[in-house]
């Protein structure tokens, strides 16, 4: 158990620090444009660790996880908005939604705990398939929330959208949950469950066969991932303060699992480098856009880069190890070499 | 006894519109399972497939070619753009692993979006159709529409052709025997390439067929119409056991079956959650199969 909270506490620290360097150098020093770029990004990380911590334990991509985005973010924005602006825009909520307003922490806990429901509730007929179908049957899941989402008139607006959620995620809050969330994808990814599930996703027949219970792993991190994904998904809507169904559809999932499938499906450390790359080349080509005018150019070049990316490196930019182990690796084995050493 | 013989009359009815949507959701079905059961990919770009060829056929029209010359283009086009999605984007990618495969198709899907987003226009752009799709005749009281009654006979003929060239020639046996176990047959001296090759080259026929009836259904191509013909494929496909060949075109018709059966049934405030209600039909069926109506057990793996 010690190296477990050993390991977590170096893969947490290790990317805490430099994520907090920009954090206070963006806010002292960004413009307010540059700003918001820097807090979508620790938001994205949030979002990205969150696929990761189902995707990459369990070796199952899921198109699904945005669909308890849109969940954590509807949620938050139904539990934020103040009473006045909700008589306007959403006459038909019952009472006791209409009246309630709570603050940042409290709504992203209340919508990570609906997202880890509604995950449950699908879970329990996806963990059992296969991970070819599971994978496809993720997609019916996008699906099915982007239907609600767009439909629901009462409590969504439809296609619509809302709008009015008050700001309430500061760069610095952002950070904070962006930190807790990397420490819980760690966590889970070192613990005995995490291992297990990792021994599944490399040989599931062989995993079942040492007592590993591959339904019930793929059950547990698949809520616990929705909890997280529904508190991205309410930190993303009171960054973001206005939002329709279409925001959480599949241009989201391309860009999400394109930052993961970048850095490495299988390490919290990729997901954190694949989310940092992603957002680079898309600030650089949003730049150049403005001046090379070909429409979808941002999107070719992204997709371009993941298929180079896949050639390249099959497994992501951080293959299947954490950073800080592969650097605690290569210490090792440069002291070994090293003649005072011995 | 009469509201009996009418709910039977409806019945007929809604099976027969039932039959036509299954038809072009187990081609398009099908050609995602014989790439997937010979590559263990599942192309996520088999609905850019689709917008191919329809794209063919708007281009065609535009330069007033009839519609009898359009529809083999487009077939031609799309198993075109099938082979060369192989031999570019998924040949070096050989042996990866399911994800590493499924993403790459996700992300080649993208840039085939966009690219006929930034050469053609991000909007839907009308396509002038034969008339004759959206007549309809009626025989002993049944209302069918010459689409249903065209889509229905091309899909049973595109399926016998299929099952003939499967079961007789020696590249279709090949195939076969490719889908069941590739390491093996490649042992047994079939070319691998040339087998990936055709499967991709029928599933780019299949899915230029279906693209016909999606565009005669819908009357525009825009960069984005491959995804719901895309997402039924893999909803069939999963219904009917992923890697299954006849699954997916079982899968199929069973998806058909349940969309008209809401959409018949659904009352009109709720029916914009048809597509809701589906999926989660379809997820309550993989609750009792997970393996799906005709999948392997996963031990046989």
């Amino acid at each position: 158990m010690r190296a477990v909270g050993l390991r977590t506490l170096r893969g947490t620290a290790l990317f805490a620090v430099p994520l907090a360097l920009i954090v206070v150098l963006g806010d002292a020093l960004a413009s307010p444009a540059d700003l918001r770029v820097i807090v979508n990004f620790v938001i994205a990380l949030v979002l990205v660790l969150a696929i990761q911590t189902f995707s990459g334990n369990s070796g199952i991509v899921s198109f699904g996880h945005v669909g308890f985005m849109g969940v954590g973010a509807y949620v938050a924005a139904l539990l934020t908005i103040p009473p006045d602006t909700k008589s306007d825009i959403l006459p038909a909520l019952p009472g006791f939604l209409h009246d309630v307003q709570l603050e940042l922490v409290p709504a992203a806990l209340v919508a990570g705990g609906v997202g880890a429901l509604l995950a449950a509730a699908f879970g329990l007929a996806l963990a059992r398939m296969q991970e070819g179908a599971m994978a496809m049957a993720t997609i019916g899941v996008l699906v099915i929330f982007f239907v609600v989402f767009d439909n629901w008139d009462e409590v969504t607006r439809g296609a619509t959208g809302l709008f009015g959620v008050p700001q309430a995620t500061t760069v610095y809050a952002a950070f904070g949950f962006a930190v807790v969330t990397l420490a819980i994808a760690r966590a889970f990814r070192e613990s005995n469950a995490g291992l297990k599930l990792r021994a599944s996703r490399t040989d599931a027949l062989a995993a079942e066969a040492l007592g590993v219970d591959v339904v019930r792993l793929r059950f547990v991190a698949w809520v616990l991932s929705g909890f997280l994904m529904g508190m991205g998904g309410a930190l993303w809507a009171q960054f973001n303060i206005a939002f329709g169904p279409r925001q959480f559809f599949f241009a989201q999932t391309f860009n999400l699992l394109a930052m993961l499938v970048v850095g490495g499906l299988a390490s919290a450390s990729g997901a954190v480098i694949g989310a940092f790359t992603i957002t680079a080349v898309f600030e650089l080509m949003r730049r150049a856009e403005e001046r090379i005018d070909v429409p979808g150019i941002t999107q070719i070049v992204v997709a371009a880069l993941i298929l180079v990316v896949l050639y390249v490196r099959r497994d992501g930019l951080m293959g299947l190890s954490e950073l800080d182990d592969a650097l605690a690796r290569r210490l090792r084995s440069r002291r070994a070499r090293s003649p005072t050493e011995t | 006894m009469i509201p009996l013989a009418d709910l039977a009359q409806e019945a007929i009815q809604q099976a027969i519109n039932a039959l036509a949507l299954g038809s072009t959701y187990a081609l398009l079905a099908l050609g995602l399972a014989m790439v997937f059961s010979i590559l263990g990919l599942v192309n996520f770009a088999h609905g850019e497939l689709v917008t191919v060829a329809a794209y063919t056929m708007y281009l065609l029209n535009l330069e007033d070619v009839p519609f009898a010359a359009q529809v083999p283009a487009a077939i031609a086009a799309a198993a075109v753009a099938a082979v060369l999605m192989e031999r570019i984007a998924f040949r070096p990618l050989r042996g990866a692993s399911f994800l590493t495969l499924l993403f790459a198709s996700f992300a080649l899907a993208v840039i085939i979006q966009n690219i006929f987003l930034a050469a053609i226009s991000p909007r839907q752009k009308g396509v002038r159709l034969p008339d004759l799709f959206n007549e309809a005749i009626t025989v002993g009281g049944y209302t069918i529409g010459w689409l249903q009654i065209i889509t229905t006979a091309t899909c049973a003929v595109a399926l016998l052709v299929l099952t003939t060239f499967l079961r007789r020639s020696t590249q279709g046996l090949g195939m076969l025997a490719a889908a069941q176990d590739f390491q093996v047959t490649r042992l047994m001296g079939i070319p691998a390439n040339r087998v990936i090759a055709t499967a991709f080259a029928i599933s780019g026929v299949l899915a230029g067929i279906a693209a016909i009836f999606v565009l005669a259904r819908r009357g525009t191509v825009e960069p984005t119409m491959g995804f719901n013909p895309v997402l039924k494929a893999f909803i069939a496909s999963v219904i009917g056991g992923l890697g299954s060949l006849t699954g997916a075109v079982v899968g199929g018709f069973v998806l058909a079956a349940i969309e008209v059966g809401l959409d018949a049934s659904l009352p009109d405030d709720v029916l914009g959650f048809r597509d809701a209600f589906a999926l989660a039909v379809v997820i309550a069926i993989l609750y009792f199969r997970p393996e799906g109506l005709l999948g392997r057990p996963s031990e046989a793996r």
